[in-house]
This record gives C-alpha cells, structure tokens and sequence, in this order.
C-alpha cells in the first residue's frame, strides 16, 4: 500500500471537537475520494457523535469503529482521543459484517451468512470482539467456515472498560463481533512479547475450552502449578490475585501462545483467557522488559527495509499491565524500529487472534502485541 | 579371516562360527550396557539441570513477584497520596457541607482500594453518599449504627476488633472500614468503606489512607461551621449596622429639619427684633444725650444703661442674622484680593485702646505685603472676634502676639495669647453657638458665645480653615488660613 493511499490522524480535544479535529486533518492531508474509514476511540467519547460528525464531514463509503482504553498513533500511546485512519477504495475492497451481542449458538448461522460469498477465495480477515463474545466458539465457526486459508487477525476484550464496549459498523452503533473482509492487500502480521518460559513444561490433562477452564496440569488441579514455584509466598499469590504477572505459555510449534489467567475457582482450575486444549503442553512465563525490546528491534528492523504501508497494532492489556510505565517507551520503540516508510495506528485488548501459517493454526494470546502489516 | 577359518576347520566351522557370534554379541551388549550408563547419566545429569533451573525458577518468579508487590505497593501509596492531593485541590474551597460530600465518588473510594463507599448523616442516619452499596447492605448498616454509633465518639477510626465489624461480617459486609467526620461542635457524618478491590484484607496503608481522608473532610466540615457561623455573625452585624445607619439618618434628617427651623425661627425673630431695636436704641440714644430736656441725674443714668443694654441686644441680634444667613446660604461672598497684613494692622489700630487699656504687650510678625483672596468685611470681623477674645482673656501685662506666614499656596495667620487658655475638651467645643469656655474670669467676662461660632462659619464659607491649640494658664493660639494671590 502506497503512502498516498491512506491517511491517519490523532485528536486528544474534548468530546465533539476531537471527531471535528481528525476529519479537518484527513480532509486537509488527503485528496482521495474515501472507501474505508477506521475510527478508535477511548470510552470518553460518544460514538454517536462521532459516526455523526466522520459521515458530515468525510462522507466514507465505509465506516468502521472500535472504542478501546489505550490507543496508539504512531510512537504514542493515548489514554484519551480519537485516532482515525482513511483508505482510498482503489485496488482494495473492504466488505463488513457484524454481529450483535448474542449467545454462541448464533454465531453459526452469522459466519455461515457472513462468509457465505468469499468461501474458498483469498482474502484477508479483521476481527473484533465485544465482551460477550466467547472467542474460542467463534474461531472454531471461522476455521469451520473459511478453513485454513485466510490470515486472520484481531483482537477483543472479555471484560468492559466503561459503561459499553462500543463498536461502529457504517451507520449502526453496537456491542458484538465485527469482521472486515479484504481483498487486494498483502496483509502479513507478528506477535511481540519478550516472555521467558520458566521450569519444566508442564501438560494440560485436563481442560474444558468452551468455558476457558484449565481444570488440571500434569494431573493435579491446575492451581498447584503456581503453589509449585511460589511455595510459601503462594497464600500472598493468591489473596493479592497476581496471576496476571504470570500467565501461561502454551506450544504453538516454535512459538508460545500467551494465556491470561484470570483467576482460580474453589476446586484449583483456573479461568483463563484463550484457546487451550487437553495435552498442551506449555510453561508459566515471565516478561522481560528488555527482552520485549531486543525482540522489537530483532524482529522489525529487517522487515522494514525496503517496504512501506501501514501497521496495525494490537497492544495486549495484559502485557501493559506487567511492564507499566514502560508500555509507553515500547510503543516508542516500535515506531522508531519502523521508520518513517510506515504509519502506526492501534489499539489495546484483551486478548489478539492471529492465524499462523507454520502451524495452520489460529491462536488466541492475552499477552502479546500484534502487528498487522498493510502493504 | 580364512586363516582363522582354516585353523579352525577341525573343530568343526559351525561351532566355531557360533562362538565368535556369541563373543561378538556378549562384546555389543558390554558396549551397549556402556552406552546405556553413560545416557543415564547424561539423563541424571540432565534432570538435575532442569531440576536446577526449575528452582531457578522459583527463585525467579518469588523474587520478581517480592519486587513487583513492593513496587505496587509504593504505587498504591502514592496514588493515594495523589488522591488526597486532588480531593484537596478540588474541595478546599468548598463552603456547602453537601457540596463537599459529593467530592466523595466511585473514584475516590476505588482510590481506597475499595469497591463501595457510604457516607451516613450521624444523627438521622439519612444517606449522603452511596457508591455501590446494596440497600439491603445499608440496612444492616443502619441497623447496627442505630444501637452503636456511640463508639465512633470514643476514636478516630473504629477499632478492627471491635464487634461492629463482626455484626457487618455476619451481615456479609466483609472488610469494612468504619469511620467518623469530626468537627469541633461533635460527629457530622459515618464514612464506610467495604469489598476491596485487590487484596484479601486491609492492609495498614489503606486504613490509614482511609483515616487521612476522613480526618482531611473532618477539618473541612469545621472549616464550613466555622464560615457558616461566621457569616451568620457578619450578616447580623451587617444587618445592626444597616439599622443603625437608618436610624442615624433619620436623626440626621430630623436635626436638619430641627436646624432649619431653628435657623428660620432666630432669622425671623432676629428680624422681628431688629426693627424695634433700632428704634428703641435711636430713643434711647437721645434721650440719654438729653435731646428732649433735662433728665434728673437718676433716670439719666439709668437711661444709659438701657443705652448700653441695647447696644448689646442689637449686636447679639446682627451676629444671629449674620449666622443665620451664613447657614442658610444667603450671605454672598464679596471675594477680592486684599493684603491681609494692613487688614491685621488696621484691625489693631482700631483696638489698640482696649490693648493699651489693659497694659498688654503686642507683639507682631506680619510680612510687609501679603495677598489673599477674602472678603475684606467678614474677614475683618473673624479678626475683630479673636483678637477681642484675646484682649478679653489675657489678663492685665500679659503678651499677644499676631503672626501671618506664607505658605506654599496658603497664608496662615495666627492670634496667640497668654490668657487663661482651655481644657482639651472645652478647645473642641469652642467654636459651638453659645458655648463659653470655663475659666477663672468668664463670669466676669461679659460675652453671648456666639462669636467664634460666627467665626468659624465665616472661615468655613471662605472654603479654609480654623483650629485652636490651647493650654490652660498658658494661653491659646487660633489658627486660620486663606488662599494667597500670587
């Protein structure tokens, strides 16, 4: 994707002046006739105004909106504002659908209709998920549905970070799942996480996926594999509810899905964030800030050479919640090891879907950051 | 090979055959059994490094969750302290005690590290603030204040073993910190907070954080008493003042219209007077001078009294007139430029036969020329008055000395004596209608009292000023200034 072709901007004003700020911006900086208009949001913003002012003032043919806590623009990270990203509709489609806030029996008969045209054809897939969403039912529709082929990627929350989680499809405001199908990019994408797996690996031997549950690792309740390394500061572990510092890593061939653990229930399972299954096996992990960084800079500099587009950023919350302050200096980071030749733009979830292609897999992960390169 | 073979031909090759393959296979398994220790202590060797870095990893993740814990717990601390420094900011210039607990949100209490807050009026128990509780909650709140809010007089926090904590436990209110607002005049409100947001139980640095911020809204509901009974103090005295300033105009305008007709009343009867008085006194000034016949010596003297009388009456009279027009504003001002030193020295010509009369001692400091704006007239006669008085009070051999200086723009003339002088209070009085000054010889001194009134008004017309310095048995010195003309 070439420079000229799309367009970002950032406004922090208050409430209706910031959606007014960005639109001035992109009508200032691009000519372009609109096809497809990205718009993230913080909870501090009324996503009816929003659509209201973006549709008066930049008239997109197409219209898709997400509302985060954090956002990124380029080398920053944005605790309130707006951040919009415009793309000309030529050589590229885009084609939407989206699903109300409904139980996981429905999500069925939606990607069945939702994909019901592109089956079987190349493409590339954005999710996005509201808080009622189970995504582990919802991926095993999309690999049932679209098969292997596609690369996917994504992210969604499993809590709410205000009132609503809102999502905007072209003239509809909702809380549910959005899919963005398109055609015509290379899209290609790459997860960042600076995790050390700890100890032994150890197996899941016993699991239930559709409730996110690990019931039992290396057949004792899966709750023992923290009282295994914490020994006696374990109680302080657990009455300070610290999972978060130390989720679980699971194989997913040469790399490790990162899952969150949310908490632990009376009989020692634990309740997590992701797509795990019996006989996984995997480690408990640890962040390492300067790892993070060796790796952004390992990993973006050569990809970055000789190309330019636009990257999409799905920060991981988890991953904020561990280094902190540092988040911001990683965000900085990443912009830098990217260079000028692409345009940053993002948001942070709970948990990112992307499909791989080494391990023909589409993996759920809680803790680390996913870049969608638009090319 | 075949040489072998060949040697042992006769004992048959197949024998042979066979033991070279037992040989060979019993010399495989010694490689093998080889082989097989040394793996399984490449595989001993190998657990006990995995052994070794899964206690590495438990020093790991205890020492990084030690760190961590301590790193959150400084950052608890200081958001607590940022948040008592932003309640502060936001409330410390709040005057409405109702106002001031509405700064009290979801926010402040989630600062606590709690999920809910209440904030109860300590008298009626009405609720002021809920943040998250359940109104079945409150009531086992209520409840159990009804019968034991007397405890939160005796300290600042309620003690964590004290039995109100148990009862709000068993009512399923799991830590919970209770604690009073406190102003001088006694406890205003109850402050709960409940349900901790991330730890198990309350941790010293949240109660106490607690405790700071209920202290911090104590002190600024005493400062709101404080204003509010400040202000009920400033609205009454607002008020009294507002009262007694009516009254006082009131008094003001009803001693004008008093001064009025006073003014009025002695005009007309001064006028009333004067006419008859003029005809009485040319009667009595001729027949005293014997114009109409011979008097007998008797009814002659006596005629001279009733001359002299007269003469009084008519001067008493033309003063009154004189003040009279003066407040009322009817006597015109005839200003010109005159040299006030000849007009002092013409004055002291003219009373130069009482001065001498009574052996005093003049003394004059006059510049040789000095121009003022005056009326000569009236001017001549506040002189005439003063240096009269002088004459009048000074006894016999003592001294008066008249003075005129320039000023920048102003000449001052002063009339000292040696005279008996006054008391401080008589000195401010001095210049009142009918007031005489007590001294030794006032009641010999013949006098109405209305001259340094005259006096005064006449200065006062001329826009100027008069004062009096006076020290009894030293003297007394007038002072009044004029405009010079330059």
């Amino acid at each position: 994707m070439e420079k000229d072709d799309f367009a970002i901007a950032f406004s922090k004003r208050k409430s209706e002046e910031a959606a007014k700020e960005v639109s001035l911006k992109i009508k200032s900086s691009f000519s372009k006739s609109i096809g497809f208009l990205f718009v993230f949001f913080t909870p501090h913003y009324n996503p009816s105004n929003i659509l209201a002012t973006l549709n008066l003032t930049l008239k997109p043919e197409k219209i898709l909106g997400m509302q985060s806590p954090f956002l990124v623009f380029e080398d920053t990270l944005i605790q309130e504002g707006i951040v919009v990203c415009c793309m000309s509709g030529q050589d590229v489609s885009f084609e939407e659908s989206f699903m109300e806030e409904n139980p996981s029996k429905e999500i069925e008969s939606f990607l069945r209709l939702a994909f019901r045209k592109i089956r079987k054809k190349n493409f590339s897939l954005l999710s996005f998920l509201g808080p009622g969403i189970n995504p582990v039912p919802y991926l095993s529709g999309l690999r049932l549905f679209l098969g292997e082929i596609f690369t996917l990627a994504g992210g969604g929350f499993t809590k709410k970070y205000s009132s609503n989680t809102w999502q905007i499809v072209n003239n509809d405001i909702i809380e549910g799942a959005v899919n963005i199908i398109v055609k015509g990019l290379d899209t290609t994408s790459l997860s960042l996480g600076g995790y050390l797996p700890l100890g032994k690996p150890f197996v899941i031997t016993k699991a239930a996926p559709a409730r996110n549950l690990v019931i039992e690792i290396n057949n004792e309740p899966a709750i023992n594999i923290y009282r295994k390394y914490l020994e006696e500061k374990f109680e302080q572990f657990q009455d300070n509810k610290l999972f978060s510092l130390y989720p679980l890593g699971i194989k997913n061939g040469e790399k490790f899905d990162v899952i969150r653990v949310l908490d632990s229930l009376a009989d020692g399972s634990l309740a997590c964030v992701g797509n795990l299954k019996e006989k996984d096996t995997g480690h408990i992990m640890f962040l390492d800030t300067g790892l993070l960084q060796n790796q952004i800079e390992s990993q973006l500099s050569p990809l970055v050479a000789k190309n330019q587009g636009l990257v999409i950023i799905v920060g991981s919350l988890l991953q904020k919640e561990i280094i902190k302050d540092n988040s911001y200096t990683v965000v900085k980071l990443i912009k830098k090891s990217l260079g000028k030749n692409f345009s940053v733009i993002g948001m942070y979830c709970d948990y990112s879907m992307r499909s791989s292609r080494e391990t023909n897999s589409i993996g759920i992960d809680s803790g680390n950051t996913l870049l969608t390169f638009w090319q | 090979m075949e040489k072998i073979f060949f040697f042992l031909e006769p004992l048959g090759g197949t024998i042979v055959l066979f033991f070279i393959t037992i040989l060979m296979l019993v010399m495989h398994i010694v490689r093998k059994n080889k082989a097989i220790l040394f793996l399984t202590k490449e595989r001993n060797h190998l657990n006990a490094i995995i052994n070794d870095l899964d206690q590495q990893a438990k020093l790991i993740i205890k020492s990084d969750m030690e760190v961590k814990l301590y790193q959150q717990e400084i950052e608890s601390e200081l958001n607590k302290l940022t948040l008592v420094e932003s309640l502060i900011l936001s409330s410390i210039h709040i005057l409405d005690k109702d106002k001031l607990l509405l700064q009290i949100n979801e926010k402040v209490i989630n600062s606590l590290d709690f999920r809910k807050g209440l904030i109860l009026d300590f008298k009626t128990l009405e609720e002021k603030i809920n943040v998250g509780f359940a109104a079945s909650e409150i009531e086992v709140i209520k409840n159990m204040l009804q019968y034991k809010k007397d405890i939160l007089k005796e300290s600042l926090i309620v003690n964590q073993d004290s039995e109100i904590y148990k009862q709000l436990a068993a009512g399923g209110l799991k830590n919970t910190l209770i604690a009073p607002l406190k102003t001088q005049e006694g406890i205003y409100a109850i402050f709960i907070v409940s349900e901790l947001i991330a730890s198990a139980e309350i941790k010293k640095s949240q109660r106490e954080a607690f405790l700071i911020i209920c202290m911090y809204l104590g002190q600024c509901l005493e400062n709101i008493r404080l204003f509010e009974s400040l202000y009920v103090v400033k609205d009454d005295l607002e008020r009294k003042i507002k009262e007694r300033t009516n009254e006082l105009v009131k008094s003001l305008r009803e001693i004008e219209v008093i001064s009025k007709a006073k003014s009025d009343f002695i005009s007309s009867v001064s006028h009333e007077l004067r006419t008859p008085l003029t005809s009485v006194k040319g009667f009595s000034s001729l027949l005293a001078e014997e114009r109409f016949g011979k008097l007998p010596q008797e009814a002659r003297q006596r005629l001279i009294k009733i001359d002299e009388n007269v003469n009084k009456l008519m001067d008493i009279v033309n003063t009154l007139l004189d003040i009279s027009r003066i407040e009322s504003g009817k006597m015109e001002l005839k200003i010109s430029t005159f040299d006030i030193a000849k007009l002092i020295k013409e004055v002291i010509d003219f009373l130069s036969p009482q001065i001498e009369g009574k052996n005093l001692q003049l003394s004059l400091s006059l510049p040789e020329k000095l121009n003022v704006f005056m009326d000569k007239n009236l001017i001549e006669r506040v002189l005439i008055n003063i240096i009269n008085n002088a004459i009048k009070f000074t006894p016999e051999k003592g001294k008066i000395t008249v003075k005129c200086e320039k000023g920048l723009n102003e000449a001052t003339t002063s009339i000292a004596d040696t005279g008996y002088g006054m008391s401080k209070e008589d000195s401010g009085k001095i210049f009142q209608e009918f007031f005489r000054a007590a001294n030794p010889e006032s009641n010999k001194i013949k006098g109405t009292g209305l001259g340094l009134s005259l006096v005064k008004r006449i200065i006062e017309t001329h826009k100027e000023k008069i004062w009096v310095e006076s020290e009894i048995n030293k003297g007394t010195i007038f002072y009044f200034t004029l405009k010079c003309a330059n």
